[in-house]
């Protein structure tokens, strides 16, 4: 499918579509999407009947000016007209912002996400606090249901927005946000922050994956699972290696012992498409080149470069490839 | 056929008594040298230092304005240029929001609402009919303080200080913790220095617009730029103070370590963004309603008309002024607060539409039939309202809170915000600038360049932010340095940098023609036959504006001194600096107030300011030792210079 | 020929003080500075609203001792402003220079125990919002208090050593007007930061 689509030019990380706010997969959008319509239609409609009336005023053979009582009279049923117009822009709004409420609902399912500089951490909680799931960058969601979003920042203020979607809203350290979605068609879908937040805030994407409920529950299954045990000795190696490195200081990988919190979770590292918030590709080349040197491909972004001996670095990435 | 020509009197009954009034004036006619002598300023670096002639320091005003504007523009350019293709490696990210950030906050604090201010100090005095503005030495003050502000943002900028969190700054980007290093500090106290310049021309423009009118000069009967004035210097005064505080907040936490915007102990990043935009929205106001006045001081000459409505046009200014204090959440429909709120704003940023397009259907109405003559200014006025028509239209669609959200921090937003900016400001500003060149420098402009720099203005313009709009739809969200290839926003990208060249080539031309002005003929008084008071003296006007004080009986002046409709004030002392007060609503004269002459002290005192302003980035120390050393200039500037400064007034003691 | 000729000399040179220039430009500060309290006052309950306890149980409230007694100074203090504000109106230098050295004198007293109620908040500026924004708005008030001190000393300075005409005696008056400002607008930040933490 990636094949295929590189046909047509360079393809976003993961293989995903480009996002529009115009091409809606949840009613959310859809909605907002229907509004854009209707706007722009009257607007332009308005835009060129105004142009068109200067026009023909500046245009027309010169006369006295007009008698003012007549001049008044079409002025104010021209802002009438007005009036009209923006009350049923406010109208087609509030209907839009009723059909979208965010408070969270018992039975609604949660998704925790914690903006950083620049990746998202993500948590799906469980019924209970053993299921809880842990993740970056990569959001799983099931069609057909709703999910209310738990917003929230670790650091600055970020923006969560997945054009397909729904509309944006903000991460704000101190205040939690809640954001109904509910994704309709499955598929994977783009997002981006939208809240500069420092040097980064262009390449800080993520991907939302939509899927049946049944996928969704075995996504979560698998990731609730310590990370796999080394089955090659370069993966081995490469635990070793992870393990007495700083990598332990801000990463967390269950069941290794290493749990960091400044930065994305590993555990299932393999099972994610791409890296560095859906900036590349999760390849050997890219995570090698990312450990080795993450300032080449996100500068400013705050994990130094490794130095590692070239065995270590492919044994690293062995391991880090083998945790699905 | 003129005005003058149409309204020639033929009247043939025999003409009524003469009144005592109407006599020949019993002063003796003026004595030009004297008012020179008077009102001029010293030649040489002194006078250049000390003076408080208005149209000087409004000339000053523009001119800096304009060379932050061409700043500003390159910054543009810089950030087109990384744009133009993704991963660019042009410019590092650090550079990159360095330059964004200059170029907002250059664009909004030392162009935009400057350059308004600029023409407002020149062109005010001469509208109403007076000599000079009511506080000269504050008004030179006032530059002063705007020029160091603007120096010392570029010192820091030169020095790799510039500020980087946006022109907007939120927390806590903008605090201590992630912007250490004195950017930051840089950037707030920027923001002191030209919200205190704007605050001093408020209150100088207020008073002079309601106290020093000519005779016969009601409220009724100001020409509609002075009204848009008035009402802008109101905002002025309403909405700068949110941001000093919200910025001496910014300031006091970074630097003494207050909680203002640390949730943990009680503080609210929302704060911030209340105060900011509370200022942020009445700011973009403070930016376009000049702008609107311009439109209604350039139409009248090319239309030959009266601007049809004034009552309903004074209103729609006032009322759109009042309005744009009750939008400002709609900057923060994406922050989560109550949608019930939401919607508050909403009704708010619809209804606002209203009474700018009750103005444009105004001048659509005085436009009726006229069949304008088309001049440069004329072709300003006209790319204004198609691109601020447009610019109004995607307003709408950001003011609903539904829509917002697809639309808010995106290229949207800034399409929006340059087709209502250029459209609304920048387009009407160099149709006024057109206009009142020649009475300004007594020089004119070449017509074709003048046509040229419009239609490349508008062409390039379009260009570049027209394909925004797709762009923001499209996913791509703002103050991004790059964006990845799979995005496909490449070629729109592309599009809007060519764009941007053709719109440096239209500033360039209006910079050749107003340099080669030099060598054209002078200009006449009254090139344009235009409407207003500032017609009907010498272009440039002399020091003292005018040779005797006009009594007006219209609110066409310019129109009326054919017809021998516009009297005189007589018997004024041109051996001091004496203006007429007035009563503020029916401008009929009330007393007669000296004015002060060149002085030093402004510049020293706002040296001494600057010093304390920026001593106090470093230390809370220096701000002390800085306020101290304001003691002596404040002291020089208002200890009474003795009997020779007022010769005329008794001595009570 | 409906032109008017007006002849200036019939213009009086001396305005009621009201009508002059100045006057309108210090009500114009006063607008700009009443407007900048009316923000401060509006940040102090925007914050205290999405505060859960204000101040915090630790801090508890302030002291309203010297607090209350300094207001009382201030109010009193608007008598000799009074008094020379009638004075410089009957152009009468004794009694303005008296006026204004006793308006000035309890302008000190004023500053001086304004340190007191500095420390009757009993906490730092930087250990929360909450004295952030009390600090602040103590701290803003001191500033136009001791500007409006420095602008009484120079006019005072002016009505000792020179010779002073009506426009001083304007300057004069102009100078009490700020003082009432700057008097009348510590009733509500008064209110605000020593009377509101009491209300739970």
């Amino acid at each position: 499918m990636i094949g295929a689509l590189a046909l047509l030019g360079p393809v976003l990380p993961g293989g995903v579509p480009t996002p529009s706010a115009l091409r809606p997969a949840a009613p959310q959008a859809a909605g907002l999407e229907s509004l854009w319509w209707f706007m722009l239609w009257t607007c332009t409609a308005v835009f060129l009947v105004v142009l068109a009336v200067l026009a023909y005023a500046m245009l027309r053979p010169r006369t006295e000016e007009p008698p003012a009582r007549r001049a008044a009279e079409i002025i104010t049923a021209a802002a009438a007209v007005s009036v009209v117009i923006l009350f049923a822009f406010l109208i087609a709004t509030m209907a839009t912002s009723r059909k979208n409420p965010n408070e969270p609902r018992p039975t609604d399912r949660i998704v925790q996400i914690i903006g950083h500089q620049w990746w998202w951490e993500v948590h799906y909680p469980g019924a209970r606090p053993d299921e809880l799931v842990i993740s970056a960058n990569e959001i799983h969601l099931p069609a057909g249901r709703d999910v209310v979003l738990d917003l929230t920042s670790a650091d600055v203020i970020h923006s969560f927005w997945a054009p397909n979607l729904h509309g944006k809203r903000d991460l704000i350290p101190g205040r939690h946000n809640f954001f109904r979605l509910r994704p309709e068609n499955v598929g994977t879908y783009r997002g981006q922050c939208a809240e500069f937040c420092g040097y980064q805030h262009a390449h800080m994407g993520f991907i939302v994956f939509v899927e049946s409920p049944d996928k969704f529950e075995e996504y979560l299954a698998s990731q609730r699972k310590p990370a796999a045990e080394p089955v090659s000795a370069d993966a081995s190696r490469g635990r070793q290696v992870f393990l007495t490195n700083p990598c332990v200081t801000c990463h967390t990988i269950r069941g290794t012992g290493a749990s960091g919190t400044n930065a994305p979770d590993l555990t299932h590292l393999a099972s994610r498409r791409t890296i560095a918030a859906a900036t590349v590709d999760n390849t050997a080349g890219h995570l090698g080149g990312w450990i080795a040197d993450s300032q080449g491909v996100k500068p400013g972004n705050h994990m130094p470069p490794h130095l590692v001996s070239s065995e270590d670095l492919l044994a690293l990435v062995a391991y880090l490839r083998s945790l699905s | 056929m003129s005005p003058r020509e149409r309204t020639q009197p033929a009247d043939p009954r025999p003409a009524p008594p003469e009144s005592p009034a109407s006599r020949r004036p019993a002063g003796p006619p003026p004595d030009l040298g004297a008012l020179e002598r008077s009102w001029g300023t010293p030649r040489g670096l002194w006078g250049s230092l000390a003076t408080v002639d208005h149209k000087r320091i409004g000339k000053r005003y523009i001119a800096t304005a304009l060379v932050f504007f061409a700043l500003g523009g390159i910054e543009a350019f810089l950030i087109r240029l990384q744009l133009s293709r993704p991963e660019s490696t042009l410019l590092n990210p650090d550079l990159y929001n360095q330059i964004f950030t200059m170029h907002g906050t250059t664009m909004m604090f030392l162009f935009a609402v400057p350059v308004m201010e600029g023409i407002g100090i020149y062109f005010v005095p001469l509208l109403v009919g007076t000599r000079n503005v009511a506080f000269p030495k504050l008004n030179a003050f006032g530059y002063w303080m705007y020029l160091f502000g603007g120096l010392f943002l570029y010192g820091g900028f030169a020095l790799n200080a510039g500020p980087d969190a946006g022109w907007f700054a939120y927390t806590p980007l903008s605090g201590p913790q992630y912007s250490p290093g004195h950017r930051l500090d840089i950037w707030s106290q920027m923001i002191t220095f030209t919200e205190l310049s704007a605050l001093i021309v408020a209150i100088e423009l207020i008073v002079t617009i309601f106290k020093q009118r000519a005779p016969g000069m009601s409220l009724q009967r100001i020409p509609l730029f002075v009204w848009a004035m008035l009402v802008t210097m109101c905002m002025i005064i309403l909405a700068m103070p949110a941001v000093m505080l919200g910025s001496g907040m910014l300031l006091l936490d970074r630097s003494t370590g207050t909680q203002f915007f640390n949730p943990s102990e009680d503080g609210d990043h929302l704060l911030w963004q209340h105060l900011f935009w509370f200022f942020g929205h009445p700011e973009v106001y403070i930016i376009f309603i000049p702008g609107l006045g311009m439109i209604s001081a350039v139409i009248p000459a090319f239309a030959r008309r009266k601007v049809f409505g004034y009552p309903a046009m004074v209103l729609s200014l006032i009322t759109t002024a009042f309005m744009g204090f009750g939008l400002w959440v709609h900057h923060m429909f994406a922050v989560g607060l109550p949608p019930l709120g939401n919607s508050f704003f909403t009704a708010a940023s619809m209804i606002i539409a209203l009474p700018t397009g009750v103005q444009i259907f105004c001048w659509i109405a005085t436009l009726w039939g006229s069949r304008p003559r088309f001049e440069p200014p004329f072709a300003f006025i006209v790319s204004f309202f198609v691109v601020f028509i447009l610019g109004g239209m995607t307003g709408l669609m950001l003011g609903s809170t539904s829509l917002d959200l697809q639309l808010h921090d995106t290229f949207f937003v800034v399409a929006h915000l340059h087709y209502v900016l250029i459209g609304g400001a920048v387009f009407p500003l160099f149709g006024a600038l057109h206009y009142w060149f020649p009475k300004m420098t007594g020089r004119t402009l070449d017509r074709a360049m003048g046509f040229w720099t419009a239609a490349l203005l508008f062409v390039g313009f379009n260009l570049t932010f027209f394909p925004m709009h797709l762009l923001g739809l499209r996913g791509m969200p703002r103050r991004v340095y790059t964006y990845l290839p799979g995005t496909g926003w490449g070629p729109l990208n592309a599009l809007a940098s060519v764009g941007a060249v053709i719109i440096a080539a239209s500033v360039l031309v209006f910079l050749a023609n107003a340099i080669g002005s030099r060598k054209r003929a002078a200009a006449a008084a009254d090139p344009w036959e235009a409407e207003t008071l500032e017609w009907t003296t010498a272009s440039p006007p002399p020091s003292y504006n005018y040779a005797r004080i006009p009594v007006v009986t219209s609110r066409t002046p310019g129109w009326d001194v054919a017809k021998g409709d516009v009297g005189e004030v007589v018997n004024m002392r041109d051996d001091l600096r004496e203006v007429l007060v007035c009563r503020p609503l029916d401008g009929e004269p009330e007393h007669r107030e000296q004015l002060p002459g060149p002085s030093l002290w402004p510049l020293a005192l706002a040296i001494t300011v600057t010093i304390s302003f920026i001593g106090s980035v470093f230390s809370p120390l220096w701000f002390v030792v800085g306020l101290i050393l304001c003691v002596p200039p404040i002291v020089g500037w208002y200890w009474p210079e003795g009997a020779r400064e007022r010769p005329g007034l008794e001595k009570a003691a | 020929m409906s032109a008017r000729v007006i002849d200036a000399a019939a213009i009086p040179d001396e305005p009621e003080d009201h009508h002059a220039l100045v006057w309108w430009g210090t009500v114009g500060m006063i607008v700009i500075e009443s407007t900048m309290f009316a923000l401060a006052i509006a940040s102090y309950f925007y914050l205290r609203m999405r505060a859960s306890e204000w101040p915090s149980m630790r801090i508890g409230p302030p002291d309203l001792t010297i607090p209350t007694w300094n207001l009382a100074i201030l109010l009193v203090s608007v008598a000799p402003a009074v008094w020379a504000d009638k004075a410089a109106h009957k152009n009468d230098l004794r009694g303005t220079r008296w006026a204004l050295a006793l308006t000035f004198l309890f302008g000190l007293v004023f500053l001086a125990l304004r340190v007191g109620e500095f420390h009757s908040l009993h906490s730092r500026w930087n250990s929360s919002a909450y004295a952030s924004i009390s600090w602040t708005i103590l701290g803003l008030h001191t500033a136009h208090v001791a500007a409006s001190l420095a602008e009484t000393a120079v006019i005072l300075a002016v009505f000792l050593l020179e010779r002073v005409d009506k426009r001083h005696f304007l300057d004069a008056r102009l100078d009490g007007v700020y003082w009432y400002f700057v008097v009348g607008a510590w009733i509500p930040l008064y209110a605000v930061v020593f009377l509101v933490p009491r209300l739970r």
